[in-house]
């Protein structure tokens, strides 16, 4: 039980991360793997930050604020520079690598003592459960806040950003802005996530980011396919969903690492899960068709 | 008031496949004036349209409409004076958003795009009895996505959410080109109904000749980047199918 309750508070460290890349590749439809780099830059200005006294709350803020300048980079060299998304998230991804290293000054650092996310509450006898409290709190004001956000006026407009730019244009959105808001809010969420992730393993690596974006992707393309069978339109009940897809992937990766495969496979696992997740709904169309 | 002031464009200048899209062109639309422009492919009626809109910069000349220059804005700068409706019916509405939703950003045209949850109950109404005008039932479906609906109704909101603001000019891009014929008349009454009703400045571009001859009330004809002929109200309803078609005809 205690290593589902882990997997569950991980999954939810990765919630941020689901929802970030929710805004970034279905709201926008930029495939924006800057995340790679802005998870990790996260948890190092977490890591310096708690190390050097920060606040708890200021340190959230700054890793926020981080990811979302690396979020700006990518934004502008896409927008002003006319470059292909994908390759303008690879160029700011390698350069963070060097950039965290650099800030890090080495390639691991733990987390001694001090405050965390984790060690704020003590309303049960058990710890995973204020862990798991705890982060649910902070995980469900932030669904709410962004789904407020989404379904204001100022969020249809993203909406319709990602979705037919020529429209919305013609209704008087600045679109590249809008762009450059968009991917630094999706990589500020993905750097919050890193922040968590390092208060709860309590180190940061260097390497903690490669391949994330897979593990956010396979919880986003659950909560895609929760959304569509459930026939949901409001952005706050899609929110929570893309949340629960990434509890439901970090407890499908628990089963699998519980039934005893070699916990070094596990990215192998990881990409599998996610083939096959993407094509499920594709088996399923082609037996429906032929059923017809 | 509209005013183009010698506006010229020219592609991939300097090569050998340069060509003038525009020349010189002077043009005064006065206030209630409803433009139907015609011309071959490549008469320069599409670019004419997109500089006007801010899609394509012109090489040289200015843009008036009533007091303000906007020929140097781009597009989303000039929606406060310019309303456009699309030759693709995909192009004028967001596919997964609501249809009340898209009624809400075009409501906002002239207005920044605020953190407010601006769909109110007073606004779905609003919305609602703006819809039932079209007799499409379409108000009673407020929360569907726009992308489940057909070319012609889409089209025909797209019309409707172009007019709400009240544009001071209102571009019609070959609205009807991807519609079938019923719905092409329909969409065509409907536009030039609001046109009237609201009195609108407006710009027809159309291959169709017939709604050349039926709509509007000055017809412009363009070939090779320049206006060859402008002919008023009276003029206009003088004419038969068969001289416009002449006019095509080269043989």
């Amino acid at each position: 039980m205690d290593f589902y309750l882990a997997a569950v508070i991980q999954a939810l460290c990765f919630g941020p991360l689901a929802l970030g890349l929710f805004l970034s590749m279905k709201i926008f439809r930029i495939p924006d793997i800057t995340s790679d780099g802005s998870y990790t830059l996260g948890a190092v200005i977490t890591v310096l930050c708690l190390a050097k006294g920060v606040p708890l709350p200021l340190t959230c803020l700054l890793a926020m604020v981080g990811g979302a300048l690396a979020g700006c980079c990518t934004a502008l060299i896409h927008t002003r520079l006319r470059i292909n998304p994908l390759l303008a998230g690879i160029l700011v991804m390698t350069a963070l690598y060097s950039v965290n290293l650099t800030l890090m000054g080495r390639s691991n650092i733990p987390l001694l003592g001090g405050e965390t996310l984790f060690s704020l509450i003590h309303w049960f006898g058990y710890s995973d459960l204020n862990s798991f409290t705890i982060v649910g709190i902070l995980l469900v004001c932030i669904t709410i806040a962004l789904g407020y956000l989404l379904s204001s006026d100022f969020g249809l407009a993203m909406r319709a950003t990602g979705e037919s730019e020529s429209m919305i244009r013609a209704l008087g959105v600045n679109t590249d802005r809008m762009k450059v808001f968009g991917l630094a809010l999706a990589n500020g969420l993905i750097a919050l996530s890193g922040c968590l992730m390092s208060q709860f393993q309590g180190f940061t690596d260097i390497n903690m980011g490669i391949g994330i974006v897979i593990s956010g992707l396979g919880s986003v393309i659950i909560g895609e396919t929760l959304i569509s069978i459930l026939r949901l339109t409001g952005m706050w009940g899609s929110l929570f969903l893309v949340v629960a897809g990434a509890v439901i992937f970090q407890l499908a990766l628990a089963v699998t690492l519980a039934i005893g495969v070699d916990a070094n496979l596990l990215k192998l696992v990881t990409a599998l899960l996610v083939l096959l997740i993407v094509a499920l709904p594709y088996w399923t169309g082609l037996r429906r068709q032929a059923d017809g | 008031m509209v005013r183009l002031q010698q506006i010229s464009k020219r592609f991939h200048i300097g090569t050998p496949t340069q060509v003038i899209a525009l020349q010189n062109i002077d043009l005064t639309i006065n206030k209630g004036q409803f433009v139907v422009i015609v011309g071959a492919n490549g008469s320069g009626k599409s670019t004419l349209l997109n500089t006007l809109a801010g899609n394509i910069p012109a090489d040289q000349g200015k843009i008036w409409i009533d007091q303000d220059e906007v020929g140097h804005l781009p597009v989303y700068k000039r929606t406060r004076w310019i309303a456009r409706v699309f030759q693709n019916p995909l192009s004028g509405t967001a596919s997964e958003l609501s249809i009340l939703a898209n009624f809400r950003l075009a409501s906002l045209r002239r207005e920044r795009k605020k953190m407010v949850l601006g769909i109110t109950d007073k606004f779905r109404e609003e919305v609602a009895a703006n819809i039932q005008q079209l007799g499409m039932g379409l108000e009673s479906k407020l929360d569907v996505p726009m992308g489940s609906l057909s070319g012609g109704q889409r089209q025909a909101l797209t019309l409707l959410m172009a007019v709400m603001a009240k544009p001071a000019l209102l571009l019609l891009d070959e609205p009807t080109a991807a519609l079938d014929p019923h719905s092409a008349r329909k969409l065509m009454e409907l536009a030039d109904r609001l046109i009237c009703e609201h009195a609108l400045t407006a710009i027809l571009v159309t291959h169709n000749l017939n709604e050349a001859l039926r709509y509007g009330n000055r017809l412009i004809q363009m070939q090779s980047g320049q206006i060859v002929r402008d002919l008023d109200m009276e003029v206009k309803n003088s004419l038969n199918q068969a001289e416009i078609l002449a006019w095509f005809d080269y043989f």
